[in-house]
C-alpha cells in the first residue's frame, strides 16, 4: 500500500508497516483507552497487548481490586473518574485525557488486538486518508473455543476513529458511536476473551434480567409504545428493534426458542461444547427475564387492586 | 409472582394458646429479612420465648424484630451448621424444646397444637430427642404439593443439650443423641418470598456450595445403592442425593424427576416453574462441578497464546510518564 505524507512535500515514505513510535512520530499516533472496573485479571495483559499498537490510557471507574496500580506497573497512563454510566464515562474520557495521537482506538479490558488487526491499524493510521471511523469486528473465545456461529459472529463496533470526530450516543445501555463523516470496515479482528467463572455470569444476568423485565413492563403494562411498525417496517434496524421490543416480549417458549435460534438455526452447534454452553445460558437469561417479568406484572396487579399508586414497577 | 406479604391463614393470638401452650422456644435465623421478619414472628404469637439470631444485617431486620418483641442476639454468619449449633450454644432459652424456624417460614395453629400434644407438659412426654417437621412450599401463592417433594422433613425442633447440627451442602443436618420423632403437621414454606432475583442470587451462592459437596462425594465414591432402597424417607432422599451428584445431565433428570416422576404437572403452571427453576439450579451446579474438574480457562489461555504470536516480538511503546504519589485527577494536565 502506498503511503501518501501529510503535507505532499518531500518526506520520506513510511515503510508498509510502521513502528507505533514512529506513528507518533509523524503526527498519526494511536492512543488507545481502556475504560475500567475491577479488572485486575485481564488489566495487565491488555495494557501489554496494546502498548504494541499505541499509547494506553486506562480511564478507571473507581476500582476496589488494585486494577489502577496493575496498569501502571503495566506501563499505562491511569486515570480515575466516578462511573455515571458507559456513554458518559467514556466520553468523559474523550474529552479529558492528555491524548497526544490522532486516531484513538477504545478497547475493553478482557478484549486483545490479533497481530492481523495491528498491521492494519497501522497502515490505516499511517495512509492518511481514508475515513474517519471504523468498525472493528470481534471473535470471542470461550472454553477453548473461538465462537464463529450461534449469532455472537460477526460483531462489528465503531471502535477506531480520528480523535475529535467519534462520541458516544447520550443513553445508558446500549451505547453507540457517532462518528463525524464516514466510516469503514476494518478486514481483521479483535479477540473478546470470556474467562468469568459461571458464578460471574449468573450473579450479571440476574441483574440484566431486572433491568430487561423492567422494561418489558414499562411497555406492555405501563402503555409505553414503540413507534408504529407501519413506518419502521422500511428501516431495517428500527425493524429489528421493534422485534425485539415489541414481538419477542409477546412470544410463547422463549427461552426454547432462543436456544434453538443459537443453537439451530445459527449453526452454534458448529462452536463445540463453547456453542452448545452459550445457546443453554442464554436460555436461561431468557427465562429469567421471564420469570421476573411475571414477578413484576403481578406485584403490579396487587398494587393497582389495593389502589396504590401504580406509574412505577 | 411471589407474595409480598405471605398471608398466614389464620390469625394467632396469645390467649388462645394458653394452657397448651408447647413448651418450647422459637429461634429465627436471620440476614436482611425486613421483607418477612414481621409476618415470620407474628406467625409466632403463641410462643413466649421468641430469639431472633441476626448476622449483621444491614436492613431494618433487627429494629423490626425489637419492636414485635423478639430478643435479638448477633453472630457473624459462617454456616447453617455452625450459626445453629451458636444457637444451641449462646442463646438462654427458656424452655427445654427448641424449634429453629427461618424467616420464610410460618407456623400454623396446627403445628402448634401437634408440638403441645406431642411434647406434653414440661416437654417431658416424648421419648425422642428430635423431630422431622414436614413443610410446604408456597409458590405463585399456591402449594407446591409434588414437585417440591413434600413432606421434605427437616429437623427443627429438638431438645436442647441432646441434638447439634453440622455442615452439608449449603445447609445442615442434625446430629441426635437418641431417637427422632416424626410430626404430622407442615409449616409453611415462603420459598420466593423476598422476590425473585433474590432467590436466583441465593441459590447462585447454594449451587457453588453443592457444587463443593459434589466434588467431595464423588472424590469420595460415596453412593449406596442399599441406602436408596431404604424405607426410612430421609436416608432415601438424602442418598438420591448423593447418588445424583455422579450423574451427567441432572437437570434433565431433575426435571423428568419432578415434573413426571412425582407430577409436578398436576400442581399446574406453577407447579412447571418451580421445576424448570429448579431444574436451572440444578443446572448451574453441574456446570460449576465440571468448571473445577475442567481447565476451560487454561484452554482459552493457550488459544489467546496462539492466535496473538508473532514469529518476532512486536515493538512496544515505551511506559507512560506518571509522577508518582500524585492524586491520579492532577496527574492529568
Amino acid at each position: 500500500m502506498s503511503v501518501p505524507s501529510t503535507n505532499g512535500q518531500a518526506a520520506p515514505a513510511l515503510p508498509a508497516v510502521p513502528s507505533p513510535m514512529e506513528l507518533f512520530q509523524r503526527g498519526h499516533g494511536i492512543d488507545v483507552l481502556i475504560p475500567t472496573l475491577n479488572e485486575k485479571l485481564h488489566i495487565e495483559e491488555a495494557v501489554l497487548n496494546a502498548r504494541t499498537v499505541g499509547n494506553v490510557f486506562v480511564l478507571d471507574s473507581l476500582s476496589t481490586d488494585g486494577t489502577q496500580e496493575i496498569a501502571r506497573k503495566a506501563g499505562a497512563h491511569v486515570v480515575e473518574h466516578k462511573f455515571v454510566d458507559y456513554a458518559k464515562q467514556k466520553n468523559w474520557g474523550l474529552e479529558n485525557l492528555p491524548f497526544t495521537g490522532e486516531w484513538v482506538f477504545i478497547l475493553d479490558a478482557d478484549e486483545r488486538f490479533t497481530p492481523g488487526l495491528r498491521e492494519e491499524l497501522f497502515r490505516v493510521a499511517a495512509s492518511g486518508a481514508g475515513h474517519n471511523g471504523y468498525y472493528v469486528n470481534r471473535v470471542v473465545l470461550y472454553m477453548g473455543h473461538a465462537v464463529r456461529h450461534g449469532g455472537l459472529y460477526p460483531s462489528w463496533n465503531l471502535r477506531f476513529f480520528r480523535r475529535g470526530k467519534a462520541r458516544y450516543e447520550d443513553r445508558a445501555v446500549h451505547e453507540h458511536m457517532l462518528c463525524e463523516g464516514s466510516a469503514d470496515y476494518l478486514k481483521d479482528e479483535m479477540l473478546h476473551i470470556r474467562r468469568e467463572p459461571l458464578h460471574e455470569w449468573v450473579r450479571k444476568h440476574v441483574r440484566y434480567a431486572d433491568l430487561e423485565s423492567t422494561e418489558w413492563l414499562k411497555m406492555r403494562m405501563l402503555g409505553q409504545q414503540g413507534a408504529a411498525p407501519e413506518r419502521l417496517f422500511r428501516d431495517v434496524l428500527k425493524y429489528r428493534w421493534y422485534l425485539r421490543r415489541e414481538v419477542w416480549p409477546r412470544m410463547p417458549f422463549r427461552p426454547l426458542l432462543r436456544f434453538a435460534y443459537m443453537y439451530a438455526a445459527r449453526m452454534g452447534i458448529l462452536d463445540g461444547r463453547a456453542g452448545l454452553r452459550l445457546a443453554a445460558l442464554n436460555a436461561c437469561y431468557e427465562y429469567m427475564i421471564g420469570l421476573m417479568y411475571r414477578e413484576k406484572r403481578q406485584r403490579l396487579i396487587e398494587s393497582r387492586a389495593r389502589g396504590l399508586p401504580s406509574n412505577t414497577p | 409472582m411471589s407474595q409480598v406479604g405471605p398471608i398466614i391463614e389464620v390469625e394467632l393470638d396469645r390467649d388462645r394458646y394458653r394452657g397448651q401452650r408447647p413448651p418450647v422456644s422459637v429461634v429465627i435465623l436471620t440476614f436482611n429479612e425486613e421483607a418477612n421478619i414481621a409476618d415470620c414472628i407474628k406467625s409466632c404469637a403463641w410462643c413466649d420465648d421468641i430469639h431472633v439470631l441476626d448476622s449483621g444485617s444491614s436492613d431494618q431486620t433487627v429494629p423490626i424484630a425489637l419492636a414485635l418483641g423478639a430478643t435479638v442476639h448477633t453472630n457473624k454468619f459462617k454456616s447453617f451448621g455452625d450459626q445453629r449449633n451458636w444457637a444451641i450454644d449462646h442463646i438462654p432459652c427458656k424452655h427445654p424444646w427448641h424449634f429453629h424456624l427461618d424467616a420464610d417460614e410460618r407456623f400454623t395453629p396446627e403445628v402448634v397444637a401437634e408440638m403441645a400434644t406431642i411434647l406434653g407438659p414440661g416437654g417431658a412426654t416424648t421419648p425422642h430427642v428430635c423431630f422431622l417437621s414436614p413443610s410446604k412450599m408456597i409458590f405463585l401463592g399456591r402449594w407446591i404439593k409434588r414437585s417440591a417433594g413434600y413432606p421434605n422433613y427437616q429437623v427443627r425442633l429438638f431438645k436442647f443439650g441432646v441434638c447439634r447440627f453440622m455442615d452439608f451442602g449449603h445447609g445442615q443436618r442434625e446430629v441426635p443423641q437418641g431417637s427422632v420423632g416424626t410430626m404430622v403437621e407442615p409449616y409453611r414454606h415462603y420459598g420466593f418470598s423476598k422476590g425473585l432475583a433474590d432467590w436466583l442470587y441465593k441459590h447462585n451462592h447454594y449451587s457453588g456450595r453443592e457444587a463443593e459437596e459434589g466434588l467431595l462425594i464423588r472424590a469420595e465414591h460415596r453412593m449406596s445403592w442399599g441406602a436408596m432402597l431404604t424405607a426410612d424417607a430421609t436416608r432415601r432422599r438424602r442418598a438420591a442425593k448423593n447418588f445424583a451428584y455422579f450423574l451427567r445431565f441432572r437437570a434433565v433428570w431433575r426435571f423428568l424427576y419432578n415434573f413426571i416422576l412425582r407430577l409436578g404437572f398436576l400442581d399446574g403452571l406453577a407447579g412447571f416453574h418451580y421445576c424448570a427453576m429448579i431444574s436451572m439450579y440444578e443446572y448451574w451446579i453441574e456446570l460449576k462441578i465440571r468448571e473445577a474438574q475442567q481447565r476451560w480457562t487454561a484452554e482459552t489461555d493457550a488459544l489467546v497464546v496462539r492466535m496473538l504470536s508473532t514469529p518476532e516480538p512486536a515493538v512496544m511503546m515505551p511506559p507512560a510518564q506518571q509522577p508518582t504519589g500524585t492524586a491520579p485527577q492532577e496527574a492529568r494536565s
